[in-house]
């Protein structure tokens, strides 16, 4: 223990060094050294090497310091995989995409659904060891991206969902779309069938055969809050081969600003040190 | 009370001491261990303020004394810490 500490007072500038060198090591190699002096010495010459440092040095030192921890981070941090389906959606208006996801986002994303999904493919294994499954769905919503192509209102929307697993990001995803497929499909057929007893309603002649429609009418599924389009898998679910999170690049950089503000406010308590010790001296 | 600037002080305030015996004499009246590297950083900064100055030394050991501009600034430093643990204790009921 005694050499490590001997090894790490080198880490000192060799002006604090030439000053004092001999009565540190002379300190240090007396007593029982413990543990946690390891780290007092080497903290003691990092800030040591602070106060001799120029302003530059030490925000570009901190700023390097930073990006090199951040990308460090980022391969070590939980990776995400984006699975995405695009889907195009067979109609004129392409206001109508809007409305419709509205509604069947609103269905697709309904506690009953995402929990047979959560529990058929063991998702969020450790979360549901310690939360209650309602916050486990809560969490699964954040992680599935409903929205028009591209951001922009058009004819096509993607289904997307993020997993640490790409293969089960990609099986999820694939449910999700099929989900809405059916969905979208007993829609179409409520709507068609309303449709029909509505027009059989009006087309009756006797009033018998109308109160039997009408009555079918009320006892037939509800109608959907959305009118079903039709709706064509342009691209299936796809198998991700990098994360989306985390990024190397974007955490170096997010790294390279918290370091250079460090370095800032560091190198701004170092000089305000070195006058404090000019005034006092 | 775990300043080291302090606690070097009134280490020193007792009579001139090196590194180690400074170490030991502020684990005995104050209970805090301090790091070589945490001590010498204190007495890199006294020094550098004029606070302490090293004295003859007969080994690799330097021992420092405790200037008269030293005394003076801890003296105003306990003056204060007096007054603040007066009105804690006060306030506490217990004094």
């Amino acid at each position: 223990m005694k050499g490590v500490l001997k090894v790490l007072a080198r880490l000192y500038p060799a002006e604090w060094r030439r000053r004092y060198g001999v009565e540190y090591e002379a300190l240090l190699e007396e007593g029982t050294p413990r543990v946690r002096d390891v780290v007092d010495v080497f903290w003691g010459a990092f800030k040591m090497q602070m106060t001799s440092w120029s302003f530059v040095r030490i925000v570009l030192v901190c700023s390097v310091c930073g990006a090199l921890a951040a990308v460090a981070v980022s391969f070590v941090a939980p990776k995400r995989y984006l699975s995405q389906t695009l889907i195009l959606v067979q109609t004129p208006e392409p206001q109508a995409i809007d409305k419709y996801l509205a509604g069947q986002v609103k269905d697709l994303l309904s506690p009953e659904f995402l929990t047979s999904i959560i529990e058929r493919e063991n998702l969020y294994p450790d979360e549901r060891a310690r939360m209650p499954m309602s916050d486990v769905v809560n969490m699964m919503r954040k992680g599935i991206w409903i929205a028009p192509a591209n951001g922009k209102p058009g004819s096509a929307f993607t289904i997307a969902f993020t997993y640490p697993d790409p293969h089960v990001a990609q099986r999820v995803d694939a449910e999700l779309t099929s989900g809405l497929m059916t969905l979208n499909t007993r829609a179409e057929a409520a709507y068609v069938t309303r449709e029909y007893l509505k027009y059989q309603a009006a087309a009756a002649k006797d009033p018998a055969t109308k109160a039997v429609m009408e009555r079918k009418l009320r006892q037939a599924v509800a109608a959907p809050s959305y009118l079903p389009v039709p709706l064509r898998v342009l691209n299936v679910a796809s198998l991700p081969k990098k994360p989306v999170f985390p990024k190397p690049g974007i955490f170096g950089v997010g790294g390279l600003m918290v370091g250079l503000v460090g370095g800032v406010v560091a190198a701004a308590g170092v000089g305000w040190r070195r006058r404090v010790t000019v005034m006092h001296r | 009370m775990t300043d080291p600037t302090i606690l070097v002080l009134s280490s020193l305030a007792g009579g001139d001491k090196h590194g180690y015996a400074m170490m030991e004499d502020i684990e005995r009246f104050a209970g805090v261990r301090l790091g070589p590297g945490t001590l010498y950083g204190a007495i890199t900064r006294l020094e550098e303020r004029g606070w302490i100055a090293p004295v003859a030394a007969e080994d690799r050991r330097q021992p420092y004394t405790i200037t008269g501009v030293g005394r003076e600034f801890l003296r105003g430093q306990l003056t204060d810490l007096g007054r603040i643990v007066r009105a804690g204790q006060r306030r506490l009921g217990d004094a």
